[in-house]
């Protein structure tokens, strides 16, 4: 939980009549974060083969792609898609999924068409239209840019006249006793010699031009042509939805031998033998020798190493697997960085920093409640993807703790407080009690970001432990000696605030808690690295060295302070409000007025403590101990992620 | 400082937040190697471009879809500048004028084609941008005009009426609407380079130089494909050299006077300080290819100033030019990619 998922990495080697077994039973299981063998430090590359290229890796990602991009226009993502054992599928006939492809293409090539010649109808009857409803001084101009005529085509050739009209933006309505037809007229000489060749006859009806059905009659047209659009998208999502087990059947025909041709690659061979490695989850190993038994009937050879060595953790992949009620903190911290194999993962700290920073300065319950409300309504309608969501649900339950903690319901002391009134002392009301005024508050944030610091210290402790860094656990940055001073620091400042700054602790704080640290500090040149050294190049060191721990904790630790002021200023927006709500005469004012200034709080200093306590996380809990350099865990397998086409986002091969 | 943090404080948070979803290298390579349309929708459903290019679903139509993005990079840059302060007012209605002057071209081509050719090219008046973006202009008047005063009357006291009658009478005698359409680019240089001096001081630096090289590069590749498609007898004497740049007029001329492609690049390369000596030149391939090298040369000379731009002072205008270049690449780019999908079966083009 407070590491990466422990990993181990296996090599096996089983005789390559089981290759495709094996390979689909890994598949299958999803695990294992391939190696390139001839890259493993105990294997002897000269002794080893490549396979064959059977087929080029682009040629069959395009055929996937090509094929995704069907299943996508109508709305399967076969990503999502559960399939069924594999170990039994067939292998794929290039030349039937290429012929498959085809008559997809042709097929959508089909509706396509017909979409584009609908939507040329449409964009003509636009144009019209959009003259026909252009501005006219008066009711009885017409638009300069269009002809409207009445009159009748001879008969049987309605159709044929119609089909003609078609190639000019145009709009013909046929009447029961004449026509009418509105041309542009930009096209009046084609539509003339057309008129000519199809017989036309002028017949007005009298009917004044305002009262012609020009406008109810283009909105007809396009309606029509706008639901036959629809119904070609619509025939073509059926006829791909209506082929949809072949078409998933294909696609895992396809993804199964890209995949195994990855695999491949990234393997070697003997005579008679498959050599293949990779990284695998710890509590998975028990599993994969099941799977691997029973691909092989029993007959492979296979060890384990544990990451034991920096060059091992240094390649062994991160995975962090937390709960799911943990994941959008997880995401926060993924955000900043991959931690390195075998550190800190602080994501439960990160959760717990977090939101309690978030509530100090957003303690309200009712704003905690819309928060939680637009989390919970925001996560069902994002169909549970992303993080910000369940994140808000996360910090409105949050303020609302602390809201009961301070007695705060939207702005409205309801219920009195649990801890201490929060909206009395940044009024000034006399309070009761240990904290009573806003220097107690500012006094608890600091106290606070001491601790946080203090927790990152201690956990860069445990990091360089783990990872037998031993220099960097004593010199580093944020290193032992730089907690001794840190904690000599901040006694003595607490104690000189207590005298009212007018003495320090005595005895040997001095000389034990500050000098020797110090001192020790400017030895580290001397001390790990060895030879001669320039006075003032190791005087420079250790001068900014310390000017970076004595600078960079003090205002590290007065930059929680931040924390209050935004505690401070959401009462006193609050305040504020209640006050401009209180000089309103008319109820309706004042309650309009208490609701925008509820609503703007809540965006506004939502969205100011969610940053800064993010800020205060990265920069100062982070920087304290965060080894960012971890590889992403990518194991081989049908799913989206992690899968072959990502491996390269780490892994380059070089066969 | 304050003024100019006020300013750009939140062009730079849009601007930095739009880079993050800018398409990379990588998706491109996967989109150039896509066979269908439904493939390019497919690849980037989730970048910002997703809705523009779902109206391929439903209309079946490449040219939908190029113009939603065109109107897409449109309105992007339309957003950052009106957050721009009243100072730059004139800077931002003159980087508009780029897109206007577009329209226009657009719209003069259907008049043209319709009757000074008398033929029907196929296009779609309904793909133009409408909406006012600098000056009021009657799209409509310029595409249905039936006589030469009515396309005077559409551009009516906006500066493109100049223009018009300087160059629009000689257009029916020549048959071409090349010098009007080279005027009309010479009008927007003119007007961006007005704007940019009127900017403040720190503004006026960063917009002088972009500037500079924007003219020298576009320069650079009318001279390269007017010596690469026109004989030197024929282009004499054309007005083809944009206001403002670097490259010395002498230089210009020269390369202008040149017998080949690859000669009047020589020249240029070795007088823009934009170049560098080992660029290379368009010596391979027919004089496409040539033009091709030469663009894509310019492409990325253009691209890498921008990323160096977009790392400089925040708090000035050059983050608002680097990303309409790098926001312009990418549109036309994916435009580009969707028409050398018009062939594809699927994309309905060959039915057409």
């Amino acid at each position: 939980m407070m590491t990466p998922t422990p990993m181990i990495r296996l090599t096996a080697v089983v005789l390559d009549e089981h290759r495709q077994q094996i390979s689909r039973a890994l598949l299958s299981l999803g695990v294992l974060d391939m190696l390139l063998v001839k890259s493993l430090p105990e294997i002897d590359a000269s002794q080893l083969r490549e396979y064959p290229q059977e087929e080029s890796r682009d040629d069959l990602r395009q055929l996937r792609s090509q094929l995704e991009g069907y299943l996508h226009a109508a709305e399967i993502d076969p990503y999502e898609t559960q399939f069924r054992d594999i170990s039994s599928l067939p292998l794929l006939d290039r030349a039937e999924a290429e012929k498959q492809l085809k008559k997809l293409s042709e097929r959508t090539g089909t509706v396509r068409s017909r979409q584009r010649s609908l939507q040329d109808a449409l964009l003509k009857l636009e144009e019209v239209d959009r003259h026909i409803k252009k501005p006219r001084r008066n009711v009885q101009s017409l638009p300069s840019y269009i002809v409207i005529r009445e009159g009748t085509p001879p008969k049987g050739q309605g159709e044929r006249f119609a089909q003609a009209l078609s190639a000019y933006p145009s709009l013909y309505l046929q009447g029961e006793q004449t026509d009418q037809l509105i041309t542009l007229r930009r096209d009046e000489e084609s539509v003339i010699r057309l008129l000519e060749r199809y017989d036309w006859k002028d017949a007005p009806s009298g009917i004044p031009i305002e009262e012609l059905p020009l406008t109810t009659g283009v909105e007809q047209r396009k309606h029509e042509l706008l639901i036959e659009q629809k119904r070609l998208a619509g025939e073509l999502n059926e006829y791909i939805t209506g082929q949809k087990e072949q078409l998933l059947y294909l696609w895992l025909q396809i993804r199964v031998h890209e995949l195994t041709g990855e695999m491949i690659r990234y393997s070697s061979r003997t005579e008679r033998t498959w050599l293949f490695s990779g990284w695998i989850p710890k509590q998975m190993q028990t599993r994969t020798e099941q799977v691997l038994a029973e691909a092989s009937s029993g007959s492979c050879w296979y060890e384990w190493h544990e990451p034991t060595t920096a060059e091992d953790q240094a390649s062994a992949p991160v995975e962090m697997n937390h709960r799911k009620l943990l994941f959008p903190f997880q995401a926060l911290v993924k955000q900043y960085g991959l931690p390195a194999y075998g550190t800190i993962d602080p994501t439960l700290l990160v959760a717990v920093f977090y939101l309690s920073m978030f509530g100090l300065m957003f303690a309200d319950v009712g704003h905690g409640l819309v928060l939680l409300g637009a989390g919970i309504i925001g996560h069902r309608r994002s169909r549970g993807k992303g993080f910000l969501f369940p994140l808000m649900g996360w910090c409105g339950i949050s303020a609302m703790v602390t809201g009961i903690l301070f007695g705060s319901y939207f702005g409205y002391p309801l219920i009195p407080p649990v801890w201490f009134d929060y909206h009395g002392i940044v009024e000034g009301h006399a309070q009761a009690g240990p904290v009573r005024s806003i220097y107690d508050i500012l006094k608890i944030t600091i106290y606070f970001g001491i601790a946080v610091i203090s927790v990152g210290l201690v956990l860069n402790w445990i990091n360089r432990i783990r990872i037998r860094d031993w220099r960097k656990l004593i010199w580093g940055a944020g290193g032992l000696l730089t907690g001794w001073i840190y904690a000599a620091g901040t006694y003595g400042a607490f104690y000189a605030v207590e005298s009212g700054f007018q003495s320090l602790p005595g005895g040997v704080y001095l000389p034990i808690g500050i000098f020797l640290p110090v001192l020790l500090v400017g030895l580290k040149p001397f001390l790990l690295s060895p030879g001669p050294h320039r006075v003032m190049n190791v005087f420079l060191e250790w001068f900014v060295e310390l000017l970076e721990i004595f600078s960079g904790y003090l205002s590290n630790t007065l930059s929680f302070m931040r924390v209050a002021g935004l505690g401070i200023a959401h009462v006193s927006l609050m305040t504020a409000f209640f006050e401009i709500a209180r000089l309103i005469p008319s109820l309706p004012g004042s309650i309009a007025v208490l609701v925008l200034g509820n609503a703007l709080v809540i965006v506004l200093e939502g969205l100011s403590a969610g940053i800064q306590s993010l800020r205060l996380n990265y920069y100062e809990f982070f920087s304290k101990y965060f080894i960012g350099t971890g590889t992403a865990y990518a194991p081989i397998s049908l799913k989206r992620a992690g899968s072959a086409q990502d491996i390269s986002r780490h892994k380059e091969i070089h066969p | 400082m304050l003024p100019r943090m006020h300013t750009y404080g939140f062009i730079n948070a849009y601007i930095r937040s739009r880079l993050g979803n800018l398409i990379t290298q990588k998706l491109f390579s996967q989109l150039e190697a896509a066979a269908t349309v439904e493939e390019v929708t497919a690849l980037l459903r989730t970048t910002l471009y997703h809705r523009e290019l779902q109206l391929y679903s439903t209309t079946g139509d490449i040219r939908a879809v190029e113009f939603a993005l065109t109107v897409h990079g449109i309105d992007t840059m339309k957003n950052i500048l009106s957050c721009l302060s009243s100072s730059h007012h004139r800077f931002a209605q003159a980087l508009l004028m780029e897109h206007e002057v577009e329209v226009v071209k657009q719209a003069l081509r259907f008049w043209f084609d319709r009757t000074v050719r008398g033929r029907r090219t196929g296009q779609m008046p309904e793909y133009l941008y409408r909406e006012v973006l600098v000056h009021n202009i009657d799209i409509d008047l310029l595409i249905n005009a039936e006589r030469m005063t009515q396309l005077h009357d559409a551009v009516k006291h906006t500066p493109y009426a100049q223009v018009f009658t300087d160059h629009l009478d000689l257009v029916p005698a020549e048959k071409q609407l090349f010098h009007l359409e080279l005027a009309l680019d010479q009008l927007y240089f003119s007007v961006l380079r007005e704007a940019v001096e009127a900017m403040p001081r720190e503004d006026r630096k960063i917009g002088e130089r972009v500037l500079a090289l924007e003219v020298d590069l576009e320069q650079m590749m009318r001279i390269v494909r007017f010596t690469a498609l026109y004989p030197p007898e024929q282009r004499k004497g054309w007005q083809v050299f944009l206001p403002g740049g670097t490259i010395a007029g002498q230089v210009l001329d020269a390369a202008y006077a040149a017998q080949s492609p690859e000669d009047a690049f020589s020249i240029l390369a070795a007088g823009c300080t934009s170049m560098t000596k080992d660029q290379g030149s368009p010596s391979r391939g027919d004089v496409y290819a040539k033009l091709s090298w030469v663009s894509s040369l310019i492409q990325e000379i253009q691209l890498e100033h921008a990323r160096k731009l977009l790392t400089g002072n925040p708090f000035t205008v050059g983050s608002i030019l680097a990303y309409r270049v790098l926001m312009r690449h990418e549109i036309n780019r994916l435009v580009s990619i969707l028409n050398t999908r018009k062939g594809q079966p699927g994309s309905g083009g060959i039915a057409q």
